[in-house]
């Protein structure tokens, strides 16, 4: 008798009706994917895995200052190339270039490009340390599983 | 840097053997689907690989004494942040794709959800099997990273809402949205070619 009650058995967990129908497509196709990894792939991620287990890091995996400078600064980079662009396509000339921008952002069409445009920006903005990372993951799952 | 002991030897020397053994068996049954999950994400295999076993590194550094019930949505958090990490070390991730992508969708996440659910992925695709694996992986990977986490952990990995929104980092009806919204892509994607 399943338990009615336990929070993984809510309705809050049920897939919508297009979901339940494409789950057993992409299941049976990354399934594929997996069993379909050849030989070299396969014992390097053994590999990987022995070298994980024994506490060896891979080399140069740090993020250092100069990439974290460049980060930023790839990020100032793009955000003006996006300013030009619509400034330069932009057939009203009396809308400044970030009304301009937030305009095409409104228009129909462009809530998918916005949510990449939004992620993007997220990713490049970040200039935290990997390690940060690591640390908050672990102070994330300490104060979402504490009390 | 702190000198790195062996997670095996420590974890044996105080008593554990069976959760070291417990880690090892758990990262032999998910590296492969992290590497294809990774595959997916940044479709290079060089990369994918480097990230696979930064995560099993930090797996075993951070996580491994936790309770194995947390291991599966733990390691595949750490995953989601080591594949941000390298869309952020690429510069560019897929703003390239924005300016050229001519999207029509312009609805609000209620809509997207409610659209979903009145929808159905019917099964009037007609493919061979080839042409579906290629299909599939095309339309997997022409989502946003967000749509392919939510995709891949509620649909494969079976993972709940709240177990997904922990891995991917964002409130539990932003995972619906998302997945919805995968969906939507990978129905648009699949119902446009012929059988």
């Amino acid at each position: 008798m399943s338990d009615h009650n336990h929070p993984e058995h809510t309705s809050n967990n049920a897939l919508p009706k297009g979901a339940v129908e494409l789950k057993a497509l992409v299941s049976s196709h990354l399934d594929g994917q997996v069993d379909n990894l050849d030989f070299n792939i396969t014992s390097r991620l053994s590999a990987a895995r022995h070298r994980a287990l024994a506490g060896e890091q891979r080399q140069g995996r740090s993020m250092g200052v100069s990439r974290l400078v460049l980060t930023g600064g790839m990020c100032a980079a793009i955000l003006t190339t996006l300013l030009v662009t619509q400034m330069a396509t932009d057939p009203d000339t009396s809308r400044t270039p970030q009304v301009a921008l937030m305009d095409s952002i409104d228009q129909p069409g462009s809530a998918d490009r916005q949510t990449h445009l939004v992620e993007d920006l997220q990713l490049l903005s970040a200039t935290d340390d990997i390690d940060f990372y690591e640390s908050l993951e672990f102070l994330e799952w300490m104060e979402t599983n504490s009390g | 840097m702190e000198p790195y002991i062996n997670l095996v030897e420590s974890l044996t020397t105080m008593g554990q053997t069976e959760r070291a053994e417990g880690i090892d068996s758990f990262l032999a049954s998910v590296e492969k689907e992290a590497f294809v999950v990774a595959m997916a994400a940044c479709h290079d295999q060089d990369a994918a690989m480097d990230i696979v076993q930064d995560s099993m590194f930090s797996m075993v550094k951070h996580y491994a004494k936790k309770p194995s019930d947390q291991w599966q949505p733990l390691f595949f958090k750490v995953l989601n942040n080591r594949i941000t990490d390298h869309h952020r070390k690429r510069g560019f991730s897929r703003l390239t794709q924005w300016f050229g992508r001519n999207s029509e969708n312009s609805e609000s996440d209620e809509e997207a959800v409610d659209q979903l659910e009145s929808d159905s992925f019917g099964p009037d695709i007609l493919l061979d099997s080839q042409d579906m694996n290629i299909a599939m992986q095309e339309a997997i990977e022409k989502l946003t990273f967000k749509q392919q986490q939510a995709l891949v952990l509620r649909l494969w990995q079976g993972l709940s809402v709240k177990e997904t929104a922990r891995a991917m980092g964002v409130a539990e009806g932003s995972v619906k949205t998302h997945l919805s919204r995968a969906v939507k892509q990978m129905r648009e994607q699949l119902k446009g070619l012929e059988s």
